[in-house]
């Protein structure tokens, strides 16, 4: 068992809750994405399993080495995209002809064989998110931790690194950690869903997804049932946080609120 | 009609004007600057000419631009100016190596530990305001009339600015550059090595050259107060105005400014463009 989470809470210094007796054993090869609210604490979570971060109260254990993609891609604006991506090879000691010729492989991956020689700084966004997956993916972890790896880019290319995921968890059997916005995605990439509420983030539901694969979202039924069950649940939680946010406005604004957080919950 | 094409044809030029400006502008703009800059100096060189072969002044007030050139040639001919050209510099590197070496320790030391900054790091600050010339009847009572006291006067005028420019280097540092390089096993003396010092290298850069100008003006300050040492260009200087000799203290003046430019430009200028471009660091 990889990640064992135990009822994890983090206070930051500031005073804010992040998170608030979070329980989550993830097993070996599975491909978990979490969801919630935006500021709910996913980002803290994952920093913790991460090693990065110490929970301020409760446990959490991860097995196995770690690989993280954050939700910025965080490069080194010194070294060109090959040397960002063979960074971790270079920190085990690997021999420069080896890190070269598989920080090269894992470029290929994010189809960025051509840009190996450029420096961050003349990338795009969406090139440079591709960098920080390629430099998480080549040291072969055996738990990869991805903050929404996919969300800066556009509808093909997410679409095509979707599969590139896949085939890669499916062929290592690597664990995964997917944090992301969209519902979406979670059902097309994951073995089970963690929905976390508003922050304090706590888990509000806990769904194991087994449609087969290749997953079609719009036409397999169990997909659909557990689509319209996550959708509802995220509406409520919005709902109740715009409520709590809106107190005695709330009558008055329900309409637009409870519109703008139903749209919210189809795809947060 | 005529007005809406106008003005159609306006927003049309600012679209087009940023993607075929920048290379192109920036050269004309170069350019522009120097040739103005040129006249300006040919011209302000012209007028003291002028004024100078017109006696408005006494010689000994305004010496001409010949009697400088001459004094230059002399100086460069008695085998006088050189090696103190080369003493001068020889004294500032030395200094500047060593105000190097502390200062970016001590900057390392204060951005990496809490109770050193809050007590050190105060001073640093405070201590970076004092003209370093201040030093120099300290030093003097201390290690004598010698090399030792303007080394000293030299190491305290740059050392804060390398320790400030490296303090300020590693706060500002992105804390995510930081947590990345962790999650990807850099610890201890790796983390050094392949990520907080290159992070910091142009800040450390900026840094260098700002204590470059500090020693240098540092050691010509402590050169015309120390004129029974090995002779520099600050020495020339001081005797120059013993002699009376306008036209030595000019050329000297001349010298001076032209070394520590040409150390900013020749040294400092192309690294710090260098490491601008591949950091992508705006500005530099
Ligand atoms: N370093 C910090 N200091 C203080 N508070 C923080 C810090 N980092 C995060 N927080 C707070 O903790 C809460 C959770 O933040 P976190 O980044 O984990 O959210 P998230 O779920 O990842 O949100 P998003 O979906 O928008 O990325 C937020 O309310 C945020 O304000
Ligand atoms: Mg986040």
């Amino acid at each position: 068992m990889p990640i064992v989470v135990q009822n994890v809470g983090r206070v930051y210094p500031t005073g804010t809750v992040a998170i608030e007796n979070i329980s989550l054993t993830i097993n070996d090869g599975q491909f978990v994405s979490l969801i919630g609210p935006s500021g709910c604490g996913k980002s803290t979570l994952l920093s913790m399993m991460a090693g990065l971060d110490a929970p301020t109260s409760g446990n959490l254990a991860v097995s196995g080495r770690v690989g993280v993609v954050f939700q910025e891609p965080a490069l080194f604006a010194w070294r060109t995209v090959r040397d960002n991506v063979s960074f971790g090879l270079q920190m085990q000691g690997v021999g420069k002809e080896e890190r070269n010729a598989r920080a090269e492989a894992a470029l290929k991956m994010v189809h960025l064989s051509n840009f190996a020689r450029s420096y961050p700084h003349e990338l795009s966004g969406g090139m440079r998110q591709r960098t920080a997956i390629a430099r998480a993916l080549v040291t072969d972890p055996d738990v990869l931790l991805m903050d929404e790896p996919f969300g800066a880019l556009d509808a093909q290319t997410r679409s095509l690194l979707q599969s590139e995921l896949l085939r890669v968890w499916e062929q290592t059997g690597k664990t995964v950690v997917f944090v992301t916005h969209g519902l979406d995605e979670a059902l097309t990439l994951s073995t089970r869903i963690v929905l976390m509420s508003a922050r304090p983030g706590r888990v509000l539901a806990d769904l194991a997804i087994d449609a087969p694969r290749p997953r079609d979202t719009q036409t397999d039924p169990s997909l659909r049932a557990a689509y319209e069950t996550l959708r509802e649940l995220l509406t409520k939680e919005v709902e109740s946080v715009a409520r709590a946010e809106h107190d005695r406005d709330w009558e008055g604004m329900s309409k637009p609120v409870a519109t703008a957080a139903e749209q919210f919950g189809a795809d947060i | 009609m005529i007005a809406a094409e106008t003005s159609a044809g306006k927003r049309l030029q600012r679209n087009a004007a940023p993607v075929a400006a920048p290379s192109h502008v920036a050269g004309r703009n170069g350019l522009r600057q120097f040739a103005l800059q040129a006249v300006f100096y040919a011209l302000l060189f012209a007028a003291w000419w002028i004024v100078a072969e017109r006696g408005i002044f006494p010689a000994y007030l305004l010496p001409s631009p010949k009697d400088v050139g001459e004094y230059l040639q002399t100086s460069v001919a008695e085998e006088r100016l050189l090696p103190a050209i080369g003493t001068s510099t020889l004294r500032g590197a030395i200094g500047y190596v060593v105000a190097l070496v502390v200062g970016t320790v001590l900057g390392l030391a204060l951005a990496r530990i809490r109770l050193l900054d809050d007590t050190v790091g105060g001073a640093v600050v405070g201590l970076q305001s004092l003209p370093s010339i201040c030093w120099f009847p300290l030093a003097l009572i201390w290690f004598g009339l010698n090399e030792k006291a303007v080394q000293f006067v030299v190491i305290m005028g740059a050392v804060f600015a390398v320790t400030l420019a490296v303090r300020s280097g590693v706060r500002n540092l992105p804390p995510l550059t930081l947590r990345a390089a962790q999650s990807l096993g850099a610890t201890g003396i790796n983390l050094w090595i392949h990520v907080l010092l290159p992070a910091i290298l142009p800040a450390f850069l900026s840094g260098m050259r700002q204590g470059w100008a500090f020693a240098w003006r540092s050691l010509m300050a402590a050169e015309l107060l120390s004129q029974s040492l090995k002779e520099g260009v600050g020495h020339l200087l001081a005797t120059g105005r013993d002699l009376n000799d306008m036209a030595m203290v000019l050329g000297v003046i001349a010298v001076i400014l032209f070394l520590g430019i040409a150390v900013d430009r020749i040294v400092f200028a192309p690294l710090e463009k260098i490491v601008a471009s591949r950091w992508g660091v705006e500005g530099a």
